[in-house]
């Protein structure tokens, strides 16, 4: 069962979502979305692919122990055409400040019974969550999708 | 110089209305007027030569705001905005930014680079806030960009520097 942490008012469900669960990120497959990190040398989500409509300080995932065992981060990406999905450890995004919970009823795809939240600290201010946003950005690899040779990681730009 | 947006999907479902943005640096807008597609039209020798491939991104951000479900097309306001916000900070030789739509149909710039996150964001309405950190010294800017402009300038400068000495 999901909690509120009294003091940071973040919903947060260690029990049904162990730091060792993954959650999956849908994010669509576009330079609008997704960025070459050329620290990193890896493709991460752009803050936009980190927000939802709502302006609120959730953010949508699938978590892998509830997909069913012929579903992954493959079907995370194609519920929605033109996606890709990135993975986070469900206890490295705590160790960063997050919760995260189990929330089917707050979608109506195909992979219902496997969608949560990311959820950010209440009180947060926007710069807190936009530093948030990046670190759990970095902290993500693509697990699923195909993504096209792109002018700045071939080092074009 | 006349940089055309592809303006098909704009055209198509008329959420942007057809425009020509007159700018010597993006002044003297029309906000309503005849044509088709969505046309950036910089009259002034000094083209920055960023803004091509900013106006790639921004032809990218657009589309894929208007094809997100529950996202606002970004507005024109918000992307006039934002190219007098880049024309003010960024200089000739500037790293580009990505550019990503906002939920609400605002639009944000991002650099990623050489130990800063860097976001300039425009809401709908047209206001500019910004945003900026740095991994391993610890400078942070946060607010109005009247107010921190001269932190944006910092920041984006010692990204360039960073690229031109080698750094990656």
């Amino acid at each position: 069962m999901a909690a509120a942490d009294s003091i940071t008012g973040m919903q947060d469900d260690p029990t049904t979502v162990p730091d060792s669960d993954t959650a999956y990120r849908r994010v669509p497959h576009s330079e609008a979305f997704i960025d070459w990190n050329r620290n990193l040398k890896r493709w991460i989500p752009l803050n936009a692919g980190l927000r939802d409509p709502g302006g609120g300080r959730e953010v949508s995932i699938y978590l892998r122990s509830f997909l069913a065992e012929t579903e992954g981060p493959e079907d995370v990406a194609s519920a929605s055409p033109g996606s890709v999905a990135f993975a986070a450890n469900a206890g490295r995004a705590r160790s960063l400040g997050f919760g995260l919970t189990h929330r089917p009823d707050q979608d109506t795809g195909p992979l219902r019974h496997a969608h949560g939240n990311i959820n950010g600290r209440a009180g947060c201010n926007k710069a807190d969550h936009k530093a948030l946003r990046n670190d759990l950005a970095r902290q993500m690899t693509l697990a699923a999708g195909q993504i096209p040779d792109h002018p700045q990681a071939a080092g074009l730009s | 110089m006349t940089l055309v947006m592809d303006g098909s999907f704009l055209a198509q479902t008329g959420k942007v209305r057809p425009n020509q943005i007159g700018a010597g640096a993006f002044q003297g807008i029309p906000m309503d007027g005849p044509g088709t597609g969505f046309v950036l039209e910089v009259r002034t020798d000094a083209v920055p030569v960023w803004i091509t491939e900013v106006v790639r991104r921004l032809n990218i951000a657009v589309a894929a705001a208007a094809s997100e479900p529950g996202w606002q097309p970004i507005t024109k306001i918000a992307i006039i905005r934002g190219l007098q916000t880049l024309r003010s900070v960024m200089s000739a030789d500037s790293s580009r930014p990505s550019l990503a739509p906002t939920p609400e149909g605002g639009l944000q710039f991002e650099w990623h680079d050489a130990g800063w996150d860097v976001e300039i964001e425009v809401e709908p309405d047209g206001t500019v806030e910004t945003w900026g950190r740095h991994l391993r010294n610890g400078t942070t800017f946060d607010g109005a960009f009247a107010n921190t402009s001269d932190s944006v300038r910092v920041a984006l400068k010692d990204i360039t520097l960073h690229h031109s000495d080698g750094g990656g």
